[in-house]
């Protein structure tokens, strides 16, 4: 089933707005200020989610979120050595030299980057559908791109639904303009889609994105 | 076709659904980044003739076309049919299997499919006949793998282990 495009703005809409939510919430946690300097989403199918990861062997930073109630589905975050180290720099003042030599405060730094995110969409989701929706805690994991991108949209692939890309970016104070990317994927099976968007009316929803 | 950014001159990359078989000591067929897809390397040591396919999930849904290394119940068969069309002789054919890691290993779902998918390859490759001298699948893992078609060398790379040999499916000839 494709998604309408009322359905894609009205996603649009919810992240935008939990975006600059999560931005506070993570500056609070960094104890320096980030603003959200850009904010994307879009509908995407397999292959071109796989070529967000070309360089398929390099180490990527994953947590997967399982979630349940009006949503059955996960969402995966992800983030890149760079952006990691970015974070890490931020949070801690420093990180170990190597992505697969992470330690368990590290790692878990960017559980908590990964959780305030993906908490903040679903946040404003519950509040612009109405419904409640249970975030259960990550799986993380510092593994092959392709493998963590592939492992963690299989379920959605066998089931032949769409998944939804949501692009982050989001800017330290401290750091001179360096810039942290985020990709939050965001896989309910279609049979959610319908049950929790399908029949959001339209013009609310284009309402709502030309007021964002 | 996908392909990445990784390949060489000398080797052919094979996509998620892709089926490849080949008879070229030049040639290196591989599939990068295995999270619970499964990558079935069969090659037949006299001939010379080899194949690569990267099975995705374990059946194919009632009714579907496309392509037919997606699914495992499909992906061996059509890997059967394109050896013997190279010119292998299947009772010489040795294979090695690698992948179906559950990468996230408290997600449910996704290490299911792993497990399944290890499941449904063996399966087809019993039905099929085919022999199984090594394979490395499930933990939680991502790997690459490399059939090298001039020795039958199969490489196997991972973040923590770096490379090394899975098994010489051209042995002992």
């Amino acid at each position: 089933m494709a998604l309408l495009p009322n359905t894609v703005s009205l996603l649009r809409m919810i992240v935008t707005l939990s975006l600059e939510e999560a931005a506070q919430a993570l500056g609070a946690f960094s104890g320096n200020a980030l603003t959200v300097s850009h904010a994307n989403v879009r509908a995407a199918e397999l292959e071109e989610i796989m070529c967000l990861v070309p360089q398929a062997e390099e180490p990527i930073f994953g947590a997967h979120f399982a979630l349940s109630g009006a949503i059955d589905g996960s969402i995966l975050a992800l983030f890149h050595w760079r952006d990691s180290q970015l974070l890490l720099e931020t949070v801690l003042g420093g990180c170990s030299e190597r992505f697969d030599a992470l330690d368990p405060m590290e790692l878990s730094v960017l559980a908590e980057a990964s959780n305030i995110l993906v908490s903040a969409f679903l946040c404003q989701l519950e509040q612009q559908c109405n419904v409640e929706i249970t975030l259960h805690p990550p799986a993380v994991a510092v593994e092959m791109a392709s493998a963590v991108v592939s492992a963690a949209v299989m379920p959605i692939v066998e089931a032949e639904g769409e998944l939804l890309l949501i692009d982050a970016l989001l800017t330290p104070r401290r750091t001179c303009g360096q810039a942290a990317a985020c990709h939050l994927f965001f896989l309910p099976t279609q049979s959610t889609w319908t049950q929790l968007l399908g029949p959001f009316p339209t013009h609310r929803t284009m309402a709502a994105v030309g007021r964002g | 076709m996908m392909t990445y950014a990784v390949a060489t001159v000398n080797t052919q990359y094979i996509g998620m659904g892709e089926l490849v078989v080949a008879r070229d000591d030049g040639l290196h067929l591989g599939c990068v980044g295995l999270g619970s897809c499964i990558a079935i390397c069969a090659f037949d040591p006299y001939t010379r003739v080899g194949g690569v396919v990267h099975v995705v999930l374990p059946t194919a849904p009632e009714g579907r076309s496309g392509s037919a290394g997606k699914y495992a119940d499909t992906a061996v068969p059509a890997l059967v049919t394109a050896l013997r069309q190279a010119g292998a002789h299947l009772g010489d054919v040795r294979v090695a299997l690698c992948g179906g890691a559950g990468i996230f290993t408290t997600a449910v779902s996704s290490a299911q499919i792993g497990q399944r998918n290890i499941l449904a390859v063996r399966h087809a490759l019993t039905e099929a006949r085919l022999h199984v001298v090594r394979e490395e699948v499930g933990g939680s893992e991502g790997r690459t793998v490399l059939l090298h078609l001039d020795t039958g060398a199969v490489y196997v790379r991972s973040v923590r282990q770096g490379e090394r040999v899975l098994t010489y499916l051209g042995g002992m000839v």
